[in-house]
């Protein structure tokens, strides 16, 4: 075999490959998109058609019909946007501490919420449920299926994950930058907002990426700490999906609204984040 | 310790505080409630005053878990296979793509973008798509398997043996993208230089793989293989939305096997028990992780 017959070969093989993984990622994304658009009749059926002939817009007007989509949208908005809001916030001050300062237990701190990160969810749900109960049996305050239970629920999962990527986008920060500022008569919180945190962006975006998209996903915890007027839109799609088992077209349309204000995210927010995600998953 | 050290520790801890308050009302006290309830009575008779629940000791742990009901081990035994070919999956799928984008050709980051879809994608909505292509009469699968020849009868993918099938491939259809551009960052990391050497010594390209690639690439892997089975192994959505909430036996994993225990029949005593068990199966794999990201700190 010649040298240029192998690379060739070589060639097609890489062709393939790529071929083989874009189908396997772009099959699934087409059929959602064209079943979202498709006339039930076409949907339902053993031989359903690759390339409908006729497509039905329709559907996107249905689904606001059908089932309160406008009130799950407005709901998870509201929650994800919360807890987008507090996560990053609090995982912004937690991760510059346990990066640049020194204290008593530090290490306990930063181990404690990378083992929390890791435990399911299913673990916490029932006795977080009980203590809602109590709270409620005691103060009268019930957190159960309003806004705050779940906000406050969002928030704490992704904190441990947010902190630790903040943490290292914190250590590739200089320490001069701070020093700079402090004798430059800053106070440590003046530094910090002033200094710190505009250098801090990429980290902070992938922060806040990660925890609406926690919130905009998130299913277990929803279906206890929901009722019909806070229900979120991941649970939202699952119900309907149940109820409606004939009515897939329509499901799917849902399925793409619940996916647009993410993938807008992602698109204007991309060159952050790639490196934002893996320098914060292989740190740790 | 001087006074701007003593300030310096006191804006930390200030710093810190939400998040340390936030990790114990949500995370820690709920896990030492729950290994408490786990010795209760707790079911649907004393949910509203569940602090009176009578103690009974090890009864519920012994109820979950004796061999007359082998409903746990047998849902701890398609966990790990679901947790395994999970790992599997994603480590051959992100290698490929790694592989294949590692060299730079026209039209590679718009590749690579796509290859991002099934990460990006809210995973609620990747698994309806997944679970609508699957259905036994209506799915895309079945039809063009029929069309081709392959199988002659539709196969039930969602329920019996194949469910656990197909939660496996939906679980590394959303998380083998992370695994592709964690690996293709590592491979970018390896530098041009050694392999250089090593083919003025006269390394076939097998040997460059095995001797510089894998090696450098080791723990990435292990990390990532860690992740993933964690993740996997308290995952929720996949077998929940893959089988539309009722999954069978094959799918019924841990996770869901607790949930159901609590709040379908009310048996929260039994619930917790599991969770507890569960917990500690846990803990032996953030121990790996914690010993695997030390070892990579001090290399």
């Amino acid at each position: 075999m010649t040298y240029r017959t192998k690379k060739n070969i070589r060639k097609f093989l890489r062709i393939l490959g790529i071929c083989f993984l874009l189908f396997i990622v772009l099959f699934p994304v087409y059929w959602l998109v064209i079943t979202s658009l498709k006339f039930p009749e076409d949907v339902h059926t053993p031989n359903p058609t690759l390339f409908p002939e006729r497509l039905r817009f329709e559907n996107y007007v249905d689904i606001w019909k059908t089932v309160p989509l406008g009130k799950y949208f407005k709901n998870s908005l509201i929650i994800s946007f919360s807890s987008m809001f507090f996560a990053t916030l609090v995982a912004t001050f937690a991760g510059y501490a346990l990066s640049k300062f020194k204290f008593k237990g530090r290490k306990t701190i930063g181990m404690t919420f990378l083992v929390t990160q890791m435990f399911p969810g299913i673990l916490f749900l029932l006795p977080y449920y009980l203590i809602f109960i109590l709270i409620k049996n005691s103060t009268g305050l019930s957190l159960i299926g309003t806004y705050p239970g779940l906000i406050i629920t969002y928030t704490a999962f992704v904190t441990p994950f947010t902190i630790w990527v903040m943490r290292g986008y914190f250590d590739t920060i200089p320490i001069e930058l701070e020093e700079a500022a402090l004798i430059d008569g800053c106070n440590f919180f003046q530094a910090f907002i002033k200094i710190i945190l505009p250098a801090a962006v990429p980290g902070i975006i992938t922060v806040a990426m990660l925890s609406f998209m926690k919130s905009w996903n998130e299913v277990l915890f929803a279906t206890v700490l929901t009722n019909n007027e806070t229900r979120t839109l991941a649970l939202g799609l699952h119900e309907f999906q149940q109820q409606f088992t004939t009515s897939w077209n329509l499901v799917m349309a849902a399925g793409v609204v619940i996916a647009i204000p993410v993938l807008i995210f992602f698109t204007f927010l991309q060159k952050y984040l790639v490196s934002g995600f893996t320098s914060g998953a292989v740190k740790g | 310790m001087n006074s701007i050290e003593k300030k310096r520790e006191r804006f930390a801890y200030k710093m810190i505080m939400p998040a340390i308050l936030l990790t114990t009302f949500v995370h820690i006290i709920p896990t030492i409630w729950g290994i408490y309830i786990s010795f209760r009575k707790l079911n649907i008779y004393y949910i509203r005053k569940w602090t009176t629940a009578p103690f009974v000791g090890l009864d519920n742990y012994s109820r979950t878990m004796s061999s007359l009901s082998g409903v746990f081990w047998e849902s701890l035994l398609y966990t790990v296979i679901f947790v395994l070919f999970s790992v599997l999956g994603c480590f051959l799928l992100g290698m490929l793509g790694a592989v294949l984008l590692n060299k730079d050709f026209k039209g590679r980051n718009l590749i690579r973008g796509i290859l991002l879809i099934p990460y990006i994608l809210p995973g609620v909505v990747a698994l309806t798509n997944i679970r609508f292509m699957l259905l036994q009469d209506w799915g895309i699968v079945n039809s063009l398997l029929k069309s081709l020849g392959l199988i002659s009868e539709n196969i039930s993918w969602l329920t019996g043996s194949m469910a656990l099938f197909s939660i496996v491939i939906g679980n590394i259809w959303i998380r083998w993208p992370f695994w592709f551009i964690t690996l293709l960052a590592g491979l970018q990391g390896i530098s041009g230089e050694q392999y250089e050497a090593a083919r003025v010594d006269g390394a076939t390209p097998w040997q460059c793989w095995w001797y510089i690639t894998m090696p450098s690439l080791k723990p990435v892997v292990v990390i990532l293989s860690v992740l993933t089975a964690l993740w996997s192994f308290n995952n929720f959505n996949v077998p929940f939305i893959l089988t539309g909430g009722s999954p069978s036996k094959y799918a019924n994993i841990l996770s869901i096997n607790i949930w159901k225990r609590s709040f379908k029949n009310w048996d929260f005593g039994a619930g917790a028990a599991m969770s507890v068990v569960m917990m500690l199966f846990m803990l032996l794999l953030i121990m790996l992780y914690i010993r695997v990201t030390r070892l990579e700190d001090d290399g």
